[in-house]
């Protein structure tokens, strides 16, 4: 079962071409071909997503593509992702924008490998989402285990130590005692 | 007189067909339509030369395509020709901040007149080097109509969070009632117990901190501790609101409450604020006259950040006034703050020294005060699974007095587990 499982991956992608497609969509959404200069309208040119491709949805857009493993890809609007590879291993690079992925693992298959310009994440079976902007890569993990590294070395600090760095100085002072000019009511205690 | 008026409306006519070309082009680069905008320009350029607006659109759609030597190419060309062009620096220094270059990124933006792209950019620069606060103050400024305001939002998503930590410590106190009430006491250290609750926000405009304390002594009574405190910022462009507040109780019968808030500015890479408030006291639900009054404060703070380390080097200075005589004061606070992180383990530390001088004759010692005051407490955090961490934390705090009873030296050492949220 295993062995056709894979075996109807590997067939969908040599000889159909296609290793995914836009299943859902809102807004302006679109694909350009490997090779190409201008983005095909989802609605007109069809949902078919092909290894080199790029879906890119515009303003107040957004994309949902299924790969042929069921791996299913969210894109909110102004994002562009490019599918590296999906034969032996699975590829894919977000140059921009804000995608979620619940990737399935796939025996047989290598691991799914995430790439932006400034991040590598390597993926097992999990969900979680990738935030790029010109200069930022920020990996948010929802569920499951991923692997990254910073070629580049600009790896934002962690919410946790962003959120320590804002609160930390804490006013210390000695007269938040109890008024030390005064003797106060003690129980002295004797054990 | 019809030929004048045919030409007039020739030219008219290229020049609205030129304009709308361009706007065309620049919608595209909001779309991230870069390789309509390549293809255009790969068209009409084997008819007529590109001009440089339409080299420069040309770089940002090469940037958008993440194709940085050949844009960089184009825009340090254009440059030579035109050296102090905002729109050439920009996207320059994009590439820069693209490739991780922070120092140079930053470098080139030098006398950029502020615009969205330099605002994203040194935003984004800020927050990479753990400096929130800047980065926010870059981010606010941004127009809404600017892609960068959309990508600057985009981040915001990413970090925006409300963290909730919930620790239990157990500990050893030396001296938790500290001076004058010590000689009075027969037996000062215990082991001691700590619950700490703290919420945290760090969201566009505002963050806050919510923290709350509750210890309890094993060996000394009436000096089981509460406090509350609150602190944060409201951040619009280069100015802040920051607001701080707290409520102490101790053994029961002795409160405090303080707030203030106040203004403050970013000047390069100084953090100004200037506060005023005002602090209440009771004891025994009866309200201290004496101790009530209004409280001034002024600081400066430089972010001291480089790879995992966040430091913060400030100092304070205040005055505190009261309708009774002993606790006018004047004071001067350095502090230092500072925290790293690497995988598994964060260490923090706090260290802070404070000059006090009393403005007027201590009524019982018949002579001014005057306290030199220090705390240092370092922190071990250890992630031990998911939420679950594990803590370590040891304070030292000492005053000296020039009136001995209120001299003393406390330490105190916690081992804690928590739960981050």
């Amino acid at each position: 079962m295993r062995y056709l499982s894979i075996y109807l991956l590997i067939s969908a992608v040599i000889f159909a071409g296609e290793v995914g497609k836009v299943e859902r969509y809102k807004g302006k959404v679109d694909i350009v071909k490997q090779g190409s200069l201008r983005g095909f309208p989802v609605d007109t040119a069809g949902p078919s997503v092909e290894v080199g491709d790029v879906v890119r949805t515009k303003s107040r857009s957004y994309a949902l593509v299924t790969f042929v493993d069921g791996t299913r890809v969210e894109l909110r609007e102004r994002s562009r992702l490019k599918v590296i590879g999906y034969e032996k291993s699975r590829d894919v690079k977000i140059q921009k924008g804000i995608v979620k992925f619940e990737v399935k693992s796939q025996e047989g298959l290598k691991g799914f490998k995430v790439t932006t310009p400034h991040a590598i994440i390597g993926v097992k079976g999990t969900s979680f989402h990738v935030y790029v902007f010109p200069g930022y890569t920020k990996v948010v993990l929802i569920e499951g285990r991923i692997e990254y590294s910073y070629p580049l070395g600009n790896r934002p600090p962690s919410t946790k130590m962003l959120n320590f760095a804002s609160t930390f100085q804490k006013q210390r002072e000695p007269f938040s005692e109890k008024p030390p000019e005064e003797i106060v009511q003690v129980e002295v205690i004797y054990r | 007189m019809v030929v004048f008026y045919q030409i007039y409306f020739f030219v008219l006519a290229l020049s609205l067909s030129v304009f709308a070309q361009i706007k065309e082009l620049e919608e595209h680069i909001k779309e991230g339509e870069y390789e309509e905008i390549i293809d255009k320009l790969n068209t009409k350029a084997l008819t007529q030369d590109l001009t440089n607006y339409e080299l420069y659109l040309y770089a940002r759609a090469k940037i958008g395509l993440l194709e940085f030597d050949e844009a960089e190419k184009i825009l340090k060309k254009l440059l030579s020709e035109d050296p102090n062009n905002p729109h050439y620096r920009s996207s320059l220094s994009e590439i820069h901040l693209q490739k991780g270059n922070l120092k140079k990124a930053e470098e080139t933006l030098k006398g950029v007149p502020d615009a969205p792209a330099k605002l994203y950019i040194l935003g984004t620069l800020n927050l990479l080097r753990g400096r929130m606060d800047f980065a926010r103050s870059y981010f606010t400024m941004l127009p809404k109509d600017s892609s960068y305001y959309y990508d600057a939002r985009g981040i915001k998503e990413s970090i925006e969070t409300i963290i909730t930590e919930l620790l239990i410590r157990a500990g050893y106190d030396s001296n938790p009632t500290v001076s004058p009430q010590s000689p009075f006491i027969a037996r000062k250290e215990s082991p001691s117990y700590n619950f700490n609750g703290s919420i945290s926000y760090n969201g566009w405009n505002t963050s806050f901190n919510i923290d709350l304390n509750y210890t309890t002594y094993d060996k000394v009574r009436n000096f089981n501790t509460f406090t509350g405190a609150f602190s944060g910022e409201y951040i619009a462009g280069r100015i802040f609101v920051p607001f701080m507040g707290d409520y102490v109780t101790v053994g029961g019968n002795f409160y405090r409450v303080t707030g203030s808030a106040g203004i403050g500015f970013f000047i390069k890479d100084l953090k100004v604020r200037v506060l005023a408030g005002y602090h209440d006291y009771y004891k025994s639900n009866i309200k201290e006259e004496n101790r009530d009054g209004p409280r001034f404060s002024a600081g400066v703070e430089v972010p001291l950040n480089s790879g995992n380390t966040l430091a913060r080097i400030g100092l304070n200075t205040g005055y505190e006034d009261t309708s009774g005589i002993n606790w006018k004061s004047l004071y001067v606070q350095p502090y230092i703050a500072g925290g790293y992180e690497s995988g598994m383990v964060s260490i923090l530390l706090n260290g802070v020294f404070t000059y006090y001088s009393f403005q007027r004759e201590n009524t019982v010692f018949g002579r001014k005060r005057e306290d030199s005051f220090i705390a240092l407490e370092p922190v071990i955090r250890l992630k031990i699974f998911r939420y679950l961490f594990a803590e370590v934390r040891y304070s030292f705090t000492q005053n000296s007095s020039n009136i001995r009873s209120f001299s003393y030296i406390r330490h105190t050492i916690y081992a804690g587990i928590g739960g981050s949220f």
